[in-house]
């Protein structure tokens, strides 16, 4: 688990591939993946609980964990 | 035999309640809130659910036997126009095409490719390129023979605005033949929810704002689905002009004038389905007259929401 409170990058291997992960100003990107649309790395930050980046090809899911506000999202 | 006596009564009425609470207390330490991710129909797919450590796994495994079948069975360039989930499935999705006046329509795949966005080589066609594909597009160009599909040549069926929507009440349907009395399935906005959240409440389900972060609005519902289509979830930008996944048939051009569509009723499908027309569609309000069951909040061009159908518990920011 990484903290927003501290500016870092990690990468993380998943089922499907790789992902490295930024965080800067207390928001999450992603930096580089290893999926060949890199949809991921055009998604916008993530800084808010709930709030998510998604890389399927790769199975990956990044979330902000903390006290949500919804049960879950459409869409 | 002999009576027993008052003392023995109340004795007896003692080790009923420790052994009922007993029992109780020992459901309490088997059941809980168990959440779990998926990967299919290239989203992520949520699960949440009340259930004992023992059902976990397969529900889990059901839901995986039931996605990954839909994932197999209509994944682009993989159908066997035979196969019985696709036929039913195509009669699910020709009553819908009927019934929105062909707005819903599973043959847009030629526009689809046209477009780029099988690909993601994105592209706007010349408007000649548009008006060859068009005889291409309708469902009523289909035929049913001996439990097959048959297409006209160059056609190409697109399930994209039915099929995650139908494979999420066949999975909460098959969790409640498993005994799953609360939870919710999600895949990729596509959900159904039943019985209460883990506050006791309905569920809150936030609609996902198109034009910024965050939510556009909450609804609070319980025992049915909702789905949302717009024009933010898959597009390009040419010249300032956005174009969308999503294809009006009649014209073979993405649709225009909303930003999104949230539907809300009894099955996941068409919440699905009628998303997806209603964000093309221009007399939304005439198409959801025939399904009195569903309501909707649309987003338009502007920014303006609008709710239209059966009356929703939802709370605008």
């Amino acid at each position: 688990m990484l903290t927003l409170g501290r500016n870092q990058a990690e990468r993380f291997i998943s089922a499907g591939g790789e992902v490295v992960v930024g965080i800067e100003g207390g928001r999450a990107v992603v930096l580089a993946s290893t999926c060949r649309h890199k949809i991921c790395q055009s998604s916008p930050p993530a800084s808010l609980a709930g709030e998510r980046i998604i890389c399927a090809p790769n199975r990956f899911l990044l979330e902000i964990e903390g006290p949500k506000f919804v049960d879950t999202v459409t869409g | 035999m002999s009576t027993p006596s008052p003392a023995s009564k109340r004795f007896g009425l003692i080790i009923f309640l420790l052994s009922v609470l007993a029992n109780c207390g020992v459901n309490r330490i088997k059941e809980g809130w168990q959440s779990y991710t998926l990967f299919f129909f290239d989203t992520v797919c949520d699960v949440q659910i009340f259930c004992q450590a023992k059902q976990i796994k397969p529900t889990q495994d059901e839901i995986s036997r039931i996605f990954g079948e839909i994932e197999e069975n209509f994944s682009p360039g993989h159908q066997d126009l035979s196969s019985p989930l696709v036929v039913e499935l195509f009669q699910q999705a020709r009553q819908v095409y009927l019934n929105t006046g062909g707005v819903f329509d599973i043959t847009v795949g030629p526009l689809v490719e046209l477009w780029g966005f099988s690909s993601k080589a994105y592209r706007v066609p010349r408007a000649e390129e548009v008006r060859a594909v068009l005889p291409l597009l309708g469902m009523d160009k289909i035929r049913l023979e001996a439990n097959k599909i048959v297409l006209r040549p160059g056609m190409k069926l697109d399930w994209g605005g039915i099929a995650k929507g139908w494979a999420v009440d066949r999975a909460a349907r098959a969790l409640d033949e498993i005994g799953i009395r609360r939870g919710f399935i999600n895949a990729g906005g596509d959900l159904f929810c039943w019985g209460a959240n883990p506050d006791n409440k309905d569920w809150r389900v936030g609609i996902q704002h198109p034009r910024q972060k965050g939510y556009l609005g909450v609804l609070s519902i319980s025992n049915i689905g909702a789905a949302t289509s717009g024009d933010y979830q898959r597009y390009f930008e040419r010249n300032g002009v956005r174009y969308c996944h999503i294809f009006n048939p009649t014209s073979g051009n993405p649709a225009r004038g909303r930003q999104s569509v949230t539907v809300i009723g009894p099955a996941t499908m068409l919440c699905d389905a009628l998303s997806t027309a209603l964000l093309v569609s221009p007399e939304p309000e005439a198409i959801l007259k025939r399904y009195p069951e569903y309501g909707a909040i649309i987003v338009n061009s502007c920014g303006e929401v609008v709710m239209m159908g059966k009356s929703l518990d939802f709370l605008s920011f």
